[in-house]
């Protein structure tokens, strides 16, 4: 329809072309507001599933909205929502792998449970330790496919992770003879309900086997240390007691509680402080391991000597702890000390038992000559002045006496004796003339010893005569004698059994401290006039008798001597007291001596009681002259044999072969050496009888006739 | 309305706008730059003083694997738009 076409149209026609016109262009209008109402519905469906809120119509009207083109907009956006997506799957799939890699390789078993419990994923390491090979097990629940019903429902995990609604760690768990921690952990949704449970199964079994032995080692080691007999202790920096032993408490006499903190310096004995100081502070600077001897006082305050060493425990160079290993030396110490006058008296005793041998064969022709003598002129000045050298070679002959008692081999000649006799015999024939008094004081019906009585006299009076001596102006000595009965007080050195005990006190000067290890010792004297023999001789005849002397003294107190002696197992006789005289008789005798004097003054002697006599100088010669004379009428009736002839046939090995040629011969045994053990017990080597040098006619005479008259005058 | 305040930062200034059409405003931008975003180089700050865009625009973004940052200036709000750090490390 062309504008030249309007010109034609009537108005009818106008009017209905406008009115098409109209009618078009309200169904365009229409139309497009359909369209916009559509964009807007499908917009605001695409904002809804983007989380917005709808387009407002007076924020964007239509024109606005075709030309912001918010579809365009939005399906760009949901390209990239696509493709944030579409990597993020990608990204959780690189998650899943990683998680799964640290599932497989985190060494440890780990499985994750449904909020049933049952088992929807595992590890390898589940599976060699739980889990039968080739079993699965996915599904079934973890009660039944690890627990394996070991477990109590208490103890069970998923339960109380299911209770807790949290981490859950027992530490020690045991399943199927192995040790584990395990963990449980839950895995919540957004909503706060749990969907899983992922537990943790770290195996402990060798760390807990380590663990224990570890435990067994500390207790050995503890057992080790308590145990041990040497004494043990730890001590800190400071000087202050960490930790002691049994054997420490028990020697030290202190409990645990007692000792731990306290400074050891304080234990130790006052003279010992200041050195062991010195060399505490020594090792602490410069490490060096030290030997130590040292004393402590015990806590009922005793003296305990110990010796070990002390090191340092350094860490980072810094000393943490003083480590001591001590020995108890008391008793060494004293087993040292009794040795030490052991050996001074064997090598005193061996010179002692030669001179004495000598001096007893020179005293046999000095006094058997003065005897000689006497009987020449028994009165006048010239018989006083033999008296005066007869005392004097007496009291030549106490000295060898008291020697030989060093002698080797000076076993004594004992006897059943009865202490309480000696003691009345000795102490008032000591105390003669002395200020000092003494007493006596039994305890009971003291039982008897066996011991020689000449010897135990020779102890009790120089022990009264030192009490006497430790008291010039006088005093009492008491004197108790008891029976002492083996019990936990004995003294040391002394073994077990009954002894008789003799306790000699006085309240005299007393012994100084450094002296008191000393005064046994042979020659050791604090006397002007002394010998230093008395307390040296009693020691060793005391030993002899396998007794013990103690000496407790306080200078200004007085000092009391205590002597042991063995209770006898014999009975006590009651001697006759002889008085001895010289007993003549009849008879052919054999006097064999090596010294010349000696059997010049046997022979006057023996020709003075009577007796026939003939001169041997050794064994040999001895041994044919008594053969030869064995078959006639000069055989001889005895022999007197001398026990020691140097470099010849002595009496022991001439008896032996007299009785092969005669076995009835009747022989005396005489020597120097009057403690031998063979003058001691000359039976039992085939004497009938002895006589010591010097001789003195009594004993001489009443020997040979009771040996050849049978009679016992001994 | 669009400025660089930094380098690396296009500055938004969308006050007196209200959501939906802050939101589509911001996708739009976000579209453009998505190269230079998702790369690094840039940041894409908005500021709008409509309360409903502070959290319209941010679930948008973050759907599409952005990182974002709001904060509460004088009157308006600040809205940060940057790569997600995830990315970072990936690339």
């Amino acid at each position: 329809m062309g504008p030249d076409k309007i010109d034609h149209l009537t108005i009818a026609e106008l009017q209905e072309q406008l009115r098409l016109a109209n009618a078009e262009n309200q169904m365009l209008v229409e139309k497009n507001h359909e369209a916009n109402a559509y964009i807007r519905e499908k917009v605001d469906q695409l904002l809804k599933v983007i989380g917005t809120i709808p387009l407002q119509p007076d924020e964007l009207d239509d024109d606005t909205l075709i030309h912001l083109d918010p579809i365009g907009i939005i399906s760009n956006t949901f390209i990239q929502i696509l493709e944030h997506l579409r990597q993020t799957n990608l990204d959780l799939e690189t998650a899943k792998k990683d998680i799964q890699a640290i599932f497989e390789s985190v060494g440890e078993a780990i499985q994750v449970l449904n909020a049933r419990g049952e088992i929807i994923a595992y590890n390898k390491k589940m599976t060699g330790l739980f889990v039968i090979q080739e079993q699965d097990v996915i599904g079934r629940t973890c009660r039944e496919a690890v627990c394996a019903d070991e477990t109590n429902e208490e103890d069970c995990l998923f339960r109380m992770v299911l209770e807790r609604r949290k981490s859950v760690r027992v530490r020690s768990w045991v399943c199927r003879n192995r040790y584990y921690e395990i963990i449980g952990t839950p895995v919540f949704d957004k909503q706060g309900i749990l969907q899983r449970v992922v537990i943790l199964y770290m195996d402990t079994t060798r760390r807990r086997r380590s663990e224990m032995a570890l435990l067994e080692s500390e207790d050995r080691f503890r057992d080790l240390f308590e145990n041990a007999t040497d004494m043990l202790q730890s001590i800190d920096p400071q000087g202050r007691i960490l930790v002691v032993n049994k054997a420490w408490r028990e020697t030290l006499g202190y409990t645990e509680e007692e000792v731990t903190g306290r400074r050891i310096l304080d234990l130790l004995h006052p003279d010992e402080v200041d050195r062991c100081r010195k060399s505490f502070e020594n090792i602490l600077r410069d490490g060096r391991e030290f030997t130590c001897q040292t004393v402590f006082i015990s806590k009922s305050g005793q003296e305990i000597s110990v010796e070990g060493k002390v090191n340092c425990r350094f860490v980072d160079g810094k000393p943490m702890a003083l480590r001591s290993v001590f020995r108890n030396i008391t008793e060494k110490l004293k087993m040292e000390e009794e040795l030490r006058r052991a050996q001074k008296l064997e090598s005193v005793g061996l010179l002692a038992g030669g001179i004495a041998h000598d001096f007893n064969n020179l005293l046999t022709g000095i006094l058997g000559n003065i005897l000689l003598a006497q009987l020449q002129a028994p009165e006048g000045d010239l018989a006083k002045l033999l008296k005066n050298t007869e005392n004097a070679a007496h009291r030549a002959q106490e000295l060898t006496r008291q020697l030989l008692t060093f002698s080797k081999g000076g076993a004594p000649v004992k006897e059943t004796a009865s202490v309480v006799d000696i003691i009345n015999e000795v102490a008032p024939f000591t105390l003669s003339g002395s200020n000092t008094n003494w007493s006596l004081e039994v305890e009971g019906e003291i039982s008897p010893v066996d011991v020689d009585s000449g010897q135990i006299s020779q102890v009790l009076e120089n022990l009264i005569i030192n009490s006497d001596q430790a008291m010039p102006d006088g005093g009492t000595i008491h004197i108790n004698i008891s029976n002492y009965i083996q019990d936990e007080h004995l003294p040391e050195l002394l073994t077990g059994g009954k002894y008789v005990k003799i306790a000699i006190k006085d309240q005299g000067v007393g012994i100084a401290r450094e002296y008191l290890p000393r005064i046994f010792d042979p020659y050791f004297t604090t006397k002007k006039r002394g010998s230093g023999l008395g307390l040296a001789t009693a020691y060793s005849i005391i030993r002899n008798h396998n007794g013990l002397i103690t000496v407790d003294s306080e200078p200004g107190r007085g000092t009391t001597m205590e002597i042991y002696l063995p209770v006898s197992t014999g009975k006590l006789e009651r001697k006759k007291t002889v008085t001895p005289e010289a007993i003549k008789g009849s008879g052919r005798i054999l006097l064999m001596d090596d010294d010349e004097v000696v059997r010049q003054v046997g022979v006057q002697m023996l020709n003075l009681l009577g007796y026939d006599v003939v001169e041997s100088c050794d064994g040999e010669d001895a041994l044919q002259k008594y053969e030869a004379a064995l078959g006639d009428a000069s055989r001889f009736d005895a022999v007197i044999l001398d026990l020691t002839i140097p470099g010849k046939m002595g009496g022991k090995e001439t008896i032996a072969r007299l009785q092969a040629i005669d076995p009835q011969v009747k022989a005396i045994v005489s020597s120097g050496y009057s403690n031998d053990p063979i003058m001691a017990e000359f039976t039992s080597y085939g004497f009938s009888g002895v006589v010591p040098k010097p001789y003195s006619l009594e004993k001489l005479g009443s020997t040979v006739h009771s040996l050849l008259f049978n009679t016992d005058n001994r | 309305m669009k400025a660089r305040d930094a380098e690396n930062i296009v500055v938004y200034d969308i006050r007196g706008q209200i959501c939906p059409s802050c939101l589509l405003f911001t996708l739009r931008e976000v579209h453009e730059l998505r190269e230079a975003l998702k790369e690094g180089r840039i940041e894409i700050l908005i500021k709008t003083d409509n309360r409903d865009a502070t959290a319209t625009i941010p679930d948008a973004v973050a759907s599409m694997g952005y990182d974002h940052f709001v904060e509460k200036k004088e009157g308006f709000y600040e809205i940060r738009i940057m790569r997600h750090k995830q990315q970072k490390l990936a690339d």
